[in-house]
């Protein structure tokens, strides 16, 4: 009888150890709860997360000016346990025509990679990745024709990003539907 | 035994004196509390400890690796951040050892910290030896 309570009371406080660990915040999301509760958002963008994972966060951008107004772009935003020691990691969902985004989705930003600093927010993140669409730059591209096409003819390139945005082809290359 | 506490008397408050923000620009978290790694510091480093530690920094120094990581380390750019904050990520390679808010080589102000910085980190401060002989010209 002795042991059998001694049992329970073992198999309570291992649940209890576990259920805390579950429970408890980690320093990151501690940091990107902080983030999020100062979140003040244009409604041109849209962050959105599963209750309980918001180290996972999904971004919706819809430009409402510029090359690639009217479309809209769909961001997967990884943070690991680093935070804000690293950079959250950032990727396009969509298969998009852009300079500084290549066809994988990888996103080429400076304060996501060399220009980090861990006192940068998700907000100042969540801006610099809508400026990407509103002022794409020929400078270090990840798709180098999008760049090339934008140093060299900007309204050509204006085309192939329209051309791109509603789900066709540009240099061969087939890019998604943006407009749903 | 049950003990019911029917009153008591406070004694004393701290408050660290840190120029700016009440809050570590790395973790977001006020310096008065601890950085969010260090909720329960180092091997079962008591809080008595800690309080006995704020009434002398001499005591302070020799707890390094427990409490220390507590105090807030303040730059001569005046940027302060938690002491284990900075150090993190000045451990990392895209600091380059720069302040994370206006990357300026960070150095401390404070020749306190400094000894606490190297005895952290293990190596020896980015503390500029200018900042050193300034320290020992009378202002
Ligand atoms: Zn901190
Ligand atoms: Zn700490
Ligand atoms: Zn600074």
């Amino acid at each position: 009888m002795l042991k059998i309570r001694q049992l329970q009371k073992e198999k309570q406080k291992n649940q209890e150890g576990s259920g805390h660990v579950v429970n408890k915040a980690s320093p990151a999301e501690i940091r990107i709860g902080k983030d999020l509760e100062e979140l003040v958002l244009p409604p041109t963008i849209k962050v959105e997360h599963s209750p309980n994972d918001i180290k996972n966060l999904k971004i919706t951008i819809r430009p409402d000016e510029g090359y690639y107004s009217g479309g809209v772009f769909k961001f997967e935003c990884s943070i690991n346990e680093n935070y804000p020691m690293e950079a959250p990691k950032m990727k396009c969902l969509n298969k998009i025509y852009h300079p500084n985004i290549d066809v994988e989705g990888n996103v080429c930003l400076n304060i996501l990679r060399e220009d980090w600093t861990p006192v940068i927010s998700l907000q100042t993140v969540f801006f610099g990745l809508q400026f990407l669409f509103l002022e794409p730059n020929e400078t270090d591209p990840l798709n180098k024709e999008a760049a090339i096409e934008l140093n060299k003819d900007r309204k050509k390139f204006a085309r192939n990003v329209m051309v791109s945005m509603r789900g066709g082809y540009v240099n061969g290359e087939y890019y998604d539907n943006v407009y749903s | 035994m049950k003990v019911t506490i029917q009153n008591w008397h406070s004694i004393f408050a701290w408050h660290w004196d840190v120029p700016g923000d009440e809050v570590c620009g790395i973790c977001r978290v006020a310096f008065d509390g601890t950085c969010p790694v260090c909720k329960f510091p180092g091997d079962q480093c008591p809080i008595g400890k800690f309080f006995d530690c704020l009434f002398c920094f001499v005591i302070l120094r020799s707890h390094v690796g427990h409490v220390l990581t507590f105090c807030p380390a303040i730059g001569s750019c005046h940027h302060s951040f938690h002491m284990h904050c900075i150090l993190k990520w000045l451990d990392t390679d895209t600091s380059k050892g720069l302040c994370p808010m206006c990357r300026q080589i960070f150095t401390l102000e404070n020749s306190n910290n400094k000894e606490v910085f190297e005895a952290l980190s293990g190596r020896p401060s980015p503390l500029e030896e200018g900042i050193l002989e300034q320290e020992g010209t009378p202002v």
